[in-house]
């Protein structure tokens, strides 16, 4: 027989039964709060989240997941996740991947809402497990990508437009190019004619043409002159962007003594100092066009060197600037004021001051030279000082290796 | 087929760069006859002896034909493709002279076997000298073809 417990006892008991219901109590609100805590990370999430259990039936989803599919939760936990894509099979597919390989990575797939919208995502899923170790389901996060389709879509389009503006460009460039080749060739056609029939009215008629008759023809064959000089440099002008010839390595220093052999006369007669620079480099490019930089530059410097300049000197060598080599041209002449730096460089440009110191020119040697030189990817640039001189750096691509 | 090797045929639209052409020819004296004719057409029938050349006897084929590459109609170009397809015509010596340097214009002319591409060159002396040249070359020291084998 049980012994009857004692009233101490039984109070003993109710208050151990009361502490113990406390507990639970507790223990319940703090997996509520656990829940709760969950719920809503998972609620505030933007992206679409989705748990799907074993067997590929969607167990829990969050309110981003009903915004994408048009469907309130309960609507769609327990069904197919597979069926809210634009492709099922692709979905089961990177749903086996997930359980073969315990994860996805930027899974694309589309989700296609009650309404007929489509949202491309990148899915990222990993399998959770019970707590014995077993496969429970998966656990899916989408990321709307619609906005990174957008700019890319953006971008893509941005970059069409350039491309078109870009060849339209290039068009109209070839187009004026090619238009002031065949006109400068139509041009010449006549100064054949006009220099060959002042020769034959000086053959043939020189003894009845009086000493002003001479004279005037000369003045018809120098205008015919000068339009030819103007006509092959705008030929050459447009020829630079045409036709490139064959770029290869050669020596500076030869290049340069190659040029002022040809200009020795002038050197000479204007008692020039001419210092070339010892230990010049090899460089990368078209040779003659190079050349007639070279050229260009150098009579340049001889025309504008001053009539009055007391020890005229050029000196031809090259500088390190910002880790480039810079090819230079220098000279004590006349030199040019800052302002018309940028001038010099255009077609058919010619400063008043050049224009009363040497005569007529062209106007397009600079031009010429700028167009060379940054057709081989340099660039050309100068220093200069009235009644100091000028120097005119250039730099040159290096061959790719 | 008739053939005068000692006759030239000057095809030129341009009649003063004609004139030029062919006082220099006749300077040099090396030519029995120069004819100069102004478009393409003209220059087809006159080879081929068609049409108001047909008469083989008064219009013998050439020594050497001198052609510009601009003509009115029927192109240079055209013109030396349909004398070089020809199987006898096309051993008479073609040769281009123009004012035209582009590289598109020379390498056509020697794809469609011109025998040689000349461009006039500016100047009364320089145009003079170089037309005496070509007349020196190929009618003194060039060996003519013969059209029979």
């Amino acid at each position: 027989m049980q012994k009857k417990p004692t009233y101490e006892e039984l109070e003993q008991r109710v208050k151990e039964l009361e502490k113990e219901a406390l507990r639970r109590k507790k223990t319940e609100e703090t997996l509520e709060e656990l829940h709760r805590y969950t719920r809503e990370l998972i609620e505030v999430s933007l992206d679409p989240l989705v748990m799907i259990s074993s067997e590929g039936k969607i167990t829990d989803v969050n309110h981003a997941t009903e915004l994408v599919t048009g469907y309130p939760r309960d609507k769609l936990i327990g069904t197919r996740f597979s069926v809210y894509f634009t492709e099922p099979r692709k979905a089961r597919q990177g749903y086996l991947d997930v359980l073969r390989h315990g994860h996805v990575r930027d899974y694309p797939l589309e989700i296609r809402h009650r309404d007929g919208k489509v949202t491309p995502i990148l899915y990222n899923a990993s399998v959770y497990c019970d707590a014995k170790g077993g496969v429970a389901g998966v656990f899916a996060a989408a990321r709307d990508i619609t906005r990174r389709r957008e700019a890319e879509e953006r971008l893509r389009k941005n970059e069409k437009k350039l491309k078109a503006m870009l060849a339209e460009l290039t068009a109209k460039s070839e187009e004026l190019d090619s238009f002031v080749y065949r006109v400068s060739h139509d041009l010449k056609s006549p100064i054949v004619t006009i220099e060959g029939f002042v020769g034959a009215l000086k053959e043939d008629f020189g003894d009845v043409l009086l000493k002003d008759g001479e004279k005037y023809l000369r003045y018809i064959s120098d205008a015919a002159r000068k339009m030819e000089l103007l006509i092959n440099d705008l030929l050459d002008l447009s020829r630079i962007e045409r036709v490139t010839r064959k770029k290869r390595e050669f020596p500076f220093a030869r290049l340069v003594e190659d040029v002022l052999k040809a200009l020795q006369p002038q050197i000479k007669a204007q008692g020039i100092v001419v210092e070339i620079q010892g230990d010049l480099p090899v460089i990368y490019g078209e040779r003659r066009r190079l050349g007639r930089v070279v050229d260009n530059l150098l009579t340049n410097a001889i025309k504008y060197i001053g009539k009055e300049n007391p020890s005229p000197r050029i000196d031809v060598g090259v500088e390190e600037q910002d880790g480039q080599k810079a090819f230079f041209v220098r000279d004590n002449g006349i030199g040019i004021d800052e302002r018309d730096f940028d001038k010099i460089f255009q077609v058919f440009q010619r400063l008043p001051s050049a224009k009363k110191q040497i005569g007529e020119g062209t106007g397009v040697g600079l031009t010429i030279v700028k167009r060379i030189i940054e057709h081989h990817g340099g660039k050309i640039w100068l220093i200069s000082e009235p009644g100091k001189g000028s120097t005119f750096y250039f730099t040159l691509k290096d061959k790719e290796a | 087929m008739d053939y005068e090797p000692s006759n030239i045929l000057l095809v030129e639209d341009d009649e003063a760069h004609a004139e030029l052409t062919e006082r220099a020819i006749r300077k040099a004296g090396n030519a029995n006859r120069i004819d100069v004719l102004t478009d393409g057409e003209d220059a087809l029938e006159y080879v081929f002896n068609r049409g108001k050349y047909a008469d083989k006897a008064k219009y013998p084929l050439p020594g050497l034909i001198l052609l510009d590459i601009k003509l009115p109609g029927i192109d240079g170009i055209e013109v030396l493709t349909q004398i070089k397809e020809h199987p006898i015509v096309k051993k008479i010596p073609v040769i281009m002279l123009t004012t035209s340097e582009r590289e598109e214009d020379i390498c056509q002319s020697y794809s469609h076997y011109a025998n040689s591409y000349l461009t006039k060159p500016v100047g009364f002396k320089e145009f003079e000298e170089k037309i005496m040249q070509i007349d020196f070359y190929w009618m003194l020291l060039n060996k003519p073809p013969s059209l029979e084998t």
